[in-house]
């Protein structure tokens, strides 16, 4: 057993804030660390103890382990919880913390190798008897790695070996065009991770996401917490994800949430971890593991009526799990949108601005996880989520109506969003029926354009208008109130 | 003159009137009673919460579950030809002096602010500085050349169409 | 805290239905002249304004003016009845009060369609009435500037005299010496004269490319000094904002130049009222439509002017001063868009006891700084040996004597007959009420038309039955009817106006709200205390 008092975050925006509220609930202190562009941020303001770190860029101060570490010591922390993104996936972070005498909530630095690196993890999915692609890998022979991949067949999805987040992912539905598509593949992967390796594999047309949640403690026990489906994306990124999935059968849910436990377990996984899946005819593969914390995990605390955070740091402290699979149900369903600064009819080019109003909607099963507040401000220094909105109800439908409901009370001036996007984006038939695919929002390029402002609302806009700016009220006003009974006389 | 208001890529000429007991909003689609009471909105038969934040001459509007940027426009910047500040073509000198150095020449694009000219005057430097944003047509003056009080020193040709 | 005045009118009797006929013919003729000399323009000028980009002088009123708030025009119909009435619509000047920025103002502006804006006769009386309204009620004038200049042929109807041209400069300085601003907005050409109305207005806002001021134009520069000049160079905007400081602000175009000079108006600082606050309006009980019922078409036939004033006042409440005495004159308060008015309205002939009680009722509103409005309709002071021998004469000059003496503003309407030494007790325009208004069927004379007629006539027939014995009565009705012809036309109200005699033609149903912004722009001058000259006891 570890013993665990204090915990930095090595993390900022709203995953902070959602460590800090369980490792307050937890009776432990939290320690911030932030770069000054964060100096006023909930985060900062609601950790015991805030430390700053600098950078030649507000990210690489976050990504700047040896920095955090040494903000850990020196503020008494005794584990670091990385949240995720940063340093979450960093195994040499994970060791360097262990060496330091500081717990790193996460899996062993093994498995975050195992895992971080894609064509390993497939080998070893693969060679467990799990479903994998049909794929061809670079690395296994290089020089025939072109036939190879052609022998899959297309459609064929290309991807960097060392990837992750769709980066540098190119879908090749010609075959005429896969050389050319590699070699873009290629010079993606060396920018985005400096490795230009890569494999391809079957490309899954009109593909499901499907993700198991996956718990393990030090103690050899894993259990799943059901799937969450994250097909709604755009360009790799998800953009809402709910669980449970609305696709899967009883029994393929059993299958697939099975799978997933079992490589938890043969990679010996300890903490939370996330095993993604391709789904499409009812066949699913695996995709990849991800060794941390989700941005999408509140969906299955929802229906699962657990604290991951809570569980992580358990784990972390070297307590067993206490319970097993049969003591996990799915209670109904749950919704998340990730609400962003951006502009969605400008090919959702992120937006910047003062955070001049923010009222989050409330109200039973309405959550919101948000690292920013009124007074607070989106800039491009980071990535642009305001928050994430969850709701929870009876059923998808309720859960569906309940997030619109939501999304129109949310309240935020100053700063586009893409509120009134996943409006539209939620109310679209499809994904109504839970017709989707991770294509749909692609496929669907009516949904990104604003429609035109009806009559009605112009009338009232203008009319919140005129009685809040300045100019126009102070002009109504100076008339003498006898002019302005009699109006627009003319004799 | 009404004010202009644009929302949605369209301008909107309004007038705020006051009465009675409320206010009456002229606009392109007619007149409409409103009023705002703690947040409350009422214009014409719809009524509703409303949210709404300022930033200069930006309004932010929060209505009926979605949000709008709207843009206040002065009424002199907006009938000003071309550049905003409507200032004079011409940069004069504002006393009689010579031309110790210059920093312009024609075709040059300057922003508002941009040092045009050095000239001195009474044993004081000044510097001649550009009016508005533009591109500077001609420099009437050479170095050292000595003028009299309103003499043309700089004249500004605006910007191109798109700017 | 006041009755309603009761009503006594039948809408369904015929002679109401007759006058309904007979004043909306009236009211109809009026519009017909109002929009004939405010929007009926040779197409050529139309054009020749549009190449020049400029906007009508309406259109520059209207984007000068607070959307949504009432424009009291004034003198609509000036020079209507001049010889010149088709090269100066309106004497060439649009004239009113308005709301600029919030603020009362007089707005006077140059209408160049025709003959360039030039200045008749007319157009100056028009102006420099125009500034004495603002130096009475010390309203902020705006101009608007586009003029040929003075028009050369008549200039000596219109230069030399005490309220020639000269007279506009002069009130010009008198207004800026008395605190209360003016902006000139040069759209067109300030020549010679003209020139002077930037250069003596507080403020001065000049379009590039259309706004010129100079004291000679090209064509007079290159005959007197031989010089080469375009117009930018002697008096364009740059010129004059940049290096005579002759002008202040340089606009870009009309619009701009509106948007400046009302940003520079609202600076101005607002003047408490004068009198007593207004209190909430409340419309008349009866439609004021009536009217047209209630006037006869008979301009002899004598009407209850109580019908009128429930027609006007607020709630059509109305509290009566000796009821029971002078009954030709009713006196009494009410309230009209909430401001308080102490009324005299004749309901006949003027005896000694009317007169006697109008000046108490005067000197009473005095007291109690209730402006007095005046609704006329008064053939004179009655006539013959008894009255004479009581006074009328002394009881009369009482009258007049506190119309003229009273401190309060006053406000006149001609709405049927204005006489003699009636219009004098009246309050006419001699008496400098603030404004004075004719309803299109009123007559304004030394004497009726048939009376008149009768004694011009009567010197005529005497004449030549001197000369060629016995006339037949045709002969008669052949002097007579021109003579009436002639006494009549001079004596309507479309003459009054023309000559300026009034500040406008008004119809009937627009006399609640003229008189409501006239009282409201006349409150504006603080009121000085009560003082009167000797009443002859």
């Amino acid at each position: 057993m570890t013993k665990i008092t204090k915990v930095l975050i090595a993390n900022r925006g709203e995953i902070a804030v959602r460590i800090l509220r369980s490792v307050h609930k937890a009776g432990l202190k939290g320690v911030a660390v932030h770069h000054a562009v964060d100096a006023q941020t909930p985060a900062v303001k609601q950790a015991d103890t805030a430390v700053e770190i600098t950078g030649a860029t507000p990210v690489a101060a976050y990504l700047d382990g040896a920095q955090i570490i040494a903000a850990a010591k020196e503020s008494g922390a005794d584990a670091i919880h990385p949240g995720y993104g940063f340093l979450s996936e960093n195994a040499g972070f994970a060791r360097a913390c262990e060496e330091a005498g500081i717990a790193f909530i996460g899996p062993r630095p093994e498995t975050i190798d195992l895992m971080g690196d894609k064509v390993r993890a497939r080998n070893f999915v693969e060679s467990r008897g799990f479903p994998v692609a049909p794929s061809a890998i670079e690395d296994d022979d290089p020089a025939t790695f072109v036939e190879r991949a052609r022998a899959v067949g297309a459609p064929l999805l290309i991807k960097p070996s060392a990837g992750g987040g769709g980066k540098g992912m190119r879908i090749v539905r010609d075959l005429a065009l896969l050389e050319e598509e590699i070699e873009r593949g290629r010079n993606e992967g060396q920018r985005y991770f400096g490795d230009g390796r890569l494999f391809a594999e079957r490309y899954v047309e009109r593909p499901r996401h499907i993700e198991v949640q996956v718990l393990g403690d030090t103690h050899g026990n894993v259990v799943h917490l059901f799937e969450r489906e994250c097909s709604l994306q755009r360009r790799f990124q998800k953009v809402v994800e709910e669980a449970p999935s609305p696709t899967l059968s009883a029994d393929e849910r059993e299958r697939i949430c099975e799978v997933a436990a079992g490589i938890a377990r043969a990679a010996g996984y300890v903490g939370a971890g996330t095993v993604e899946f391709i789904y499409g005819r009812g066949e699913f593969y695996f995709l990849e593991m991800n060794t941390r914390i989700q941005v999408e995990h509140p969906v299955t605390e929802e229906i699962t009526g657990t604290d991951l955070i809570a569980e992580q740091l358990r784990v972390a402290a070297g307590e067993p799990l206490g319970y097993g699979q049969d003591a996990l149900a799915i209670n109904g369903h749950a919704i998340e949108v990730r609400v962003y600064a951006e502009d969605a009819a400008r090919d959702f080019a992120p937006t910047t601005g003062p955070l001049l109003t923010m009222i989050p909607p409330g109200g039973a099963g309405v959550r919101i996880d948000s690292g920013v507040e009124q007074g607070g401000a989106v800039t491009a220094a980071f990535d642009p989520m305001i928050a994430k909105l969850i709701v929870h109800a009876a059923n998808r439908e309720a859960a569906l109506d309940k997030a619109d409901a939501a999304l129109a009370d949310f309240v935020i001036l100053g700063c586009r969003t893409n509120i009134a996007y996943l409006r539209r984006l939620l109310a679209d038939p499809d994904v109504r029926a839970g017709a989707i695919h991770t294509g749909l929002i692609g496929e669907k390029p009516e949904l990104a354009a604003d429609p035109a402002v009806d009559g009605a609302t112009v009338r009232a806009l203008l009319a919140a208008a005129a009685l809040s700016a300045r100019p126009v009220l102070d002009a109504a006003n100076a008339v003498p109130p006898l002019h302005a009974a009699i109006g627009g006389w003319r004799n | 003159m009404r004010h202009c208001i644009e929302l949605d890529g369209h301008d909107h000429l309004i007038w705020l009137s006051r009465t009675a007991d409320g206010y009456i909003l002229r606009f392109d689609g007619g007149d409409v009673a409103i009023s705002l009471d703690n947040g409350l909105l009422r214009a014409g038969d719809s009524q509703g919460p409303v949210h709404i934040a300022g930033q200069g001459d930006r309004l932010f509007i929060h209505w009926n579950g979605e949000s709008h940027e709207l843009l206040f426009k002065d009424a002199v910047l907006r009938h000003a030809a071309g550049a905003a500040s409507g200032s004079e073509d011409t940069v004069r000198a504002p006393m009689p002096g010579a031309v110790v150095g210059v920093s312009s020449e024609a075709g040059q694009t300057v922003m508002e602010g941009d040092i045009l000219l050095v000239i001195e005057s009474m044993k004081l430097e000044t510097a001649i500085r550009a009016s508005r944003d533009g591109v500077v047509e001609a420099v009437h003056v050479t170095l050292s050349q000595s003028f009299e009080r309103d003499a043309p020193l700089v004249t500004l040709a605006p910007l191109g169409e798109d700017a | 805290m006041m009755r309603r005045i009761h009503s006594r009118i039948d809408p369904r009797d015929a002679a109401f239905l007759a006058n309904v006929e007979h004043n909306r013919a009236l009211a109809a003729e009026l519009e017909r002249r109002q929009h004939a000399v405010r929007t009926i323009r040779p197409e050529r000028d139309l054009q020749r304004l549009e190449r020049q980009g400029k906007m009508t002088v309406r259109a520059r009123l209207e984007q000068l003016l607070d959307p949504g708030t009432p424009f009291l025009e004034l003198s609509t119909l000036a020079a209507g009845e001049t010889p010149y009435a088709e090269d100066a619509p309106g004497a060439g000047q649009l004239v009113g009060i308005g709301i600029v920025s919030g603020k009362e103002v007089v707005i006077r502006a140059d209408d160049s369609s025709v003959k360039g804006g030039a200045w008749y006769p007319m157009s100056v009386k028009k102006i420099v009435r125009a500034l004495d309204i603002a130096i009475e009620n010390r309203l902020p004038v705006v101009h608007m500037c586009d003029s040929a200049g003075g028009f050369l042929p008549l200039q000596a109807q219109f230069f030399a005299d005490r309220y020639g041209a000269g007279r506009i400069f002069r009130n010009q300085s008198t207004l800026s010496k008395m605190g209360v601003p003016q902006v000139a907005l040069v759209l067109g050409n300030c020549t010679a004269g003209g020139a002077y109305i930037p250069a003596l207005s507080d403020y001065s806002v000049i379009v590039r490319g259309t706004g010129a001021i100079f004291l000679g134009g090209p064509p007079l520069v290159k005959a007197a000094t031989g010089e080469d000049v375009t117009v930018d160079e002697l008096g364009g905007a740059d010129m004059h904002t940049s290096v005579s400081g002759v002008a202040d602000y340089p606009a870009d175009n009309e619009l701009h130049g509106i948007a400046i000079t009302r940003e520079i108006v609202a600076q101005w600082r607002r003047q408490p009222k004068a009198g007593e606050p207004a209190i909430d309006p409340e419309p008349p009980a009866y439609d004021p439509a009536e009217l047209y019922g209630i006037l006869p078409a008979d301009g002899r036939v004598q009407f209850d002017m109580r019908e009128v004033i429930a027609r006007i006042v607020d709630g059509s409440r109305f509290h009566e001063y000796q009821p029971g005495y002078g009954t030709t004159l009713i006196c009494g308060y009410a309230r009209i868009w909430g401001q308080q008015v102490g009324i005299l309205a004749n309901n006949g002939v003027l005896f000694s006891d009317s007169a006697l009680k109008g000046a108490h009722f005067i000197e009473l509103c005095d007291q109690n700084r209730t402006p007095l409005l005046f609704l006329q309709n008064i053939t004179g002071f009655m006539v013959g040996r008894e009255y004479e021998r009581r006074g009328i004469t002394k009881d009369g000059a009482k009258m007049i004597m506190a119309v003229s003496g009273a401190s309060v503003p006053k406000i006149s309407i001609n709405c049927g007959a204005s006489f003699g030494a009636g219009t004098y007790g009246m309050n006419g325009r001699a008496f400098d009420p603030r404004f004075m208004f004719s309803w299109p069927r009123s007559q304004v004379a030394v004497m009726g038309a048939e009376q008149a007629a009768g004694v011009l006539t009567t010197v005529k027939i005497r004449q030549m039955e001197r000369e060629g014995g016995a006339l037949t009565d045709e002969q008669i009705a052949a002097i007579r009817e021109p003579v009436i012809a002639e006494y009549q036309r001079s004596s309507s109200a479309w003459y009054a106006t023309s000559e300026l005699w009034d500040d406008g033609v008004i119809d009937p149903l627009a006399t609640r709200e003229t008189i409501a912004i006239a009282l409201s722009a006349a409150l504006n001058t603080p009121i000085p205390e009560p003082r009167y000259g000797v009443f002859r006891m």
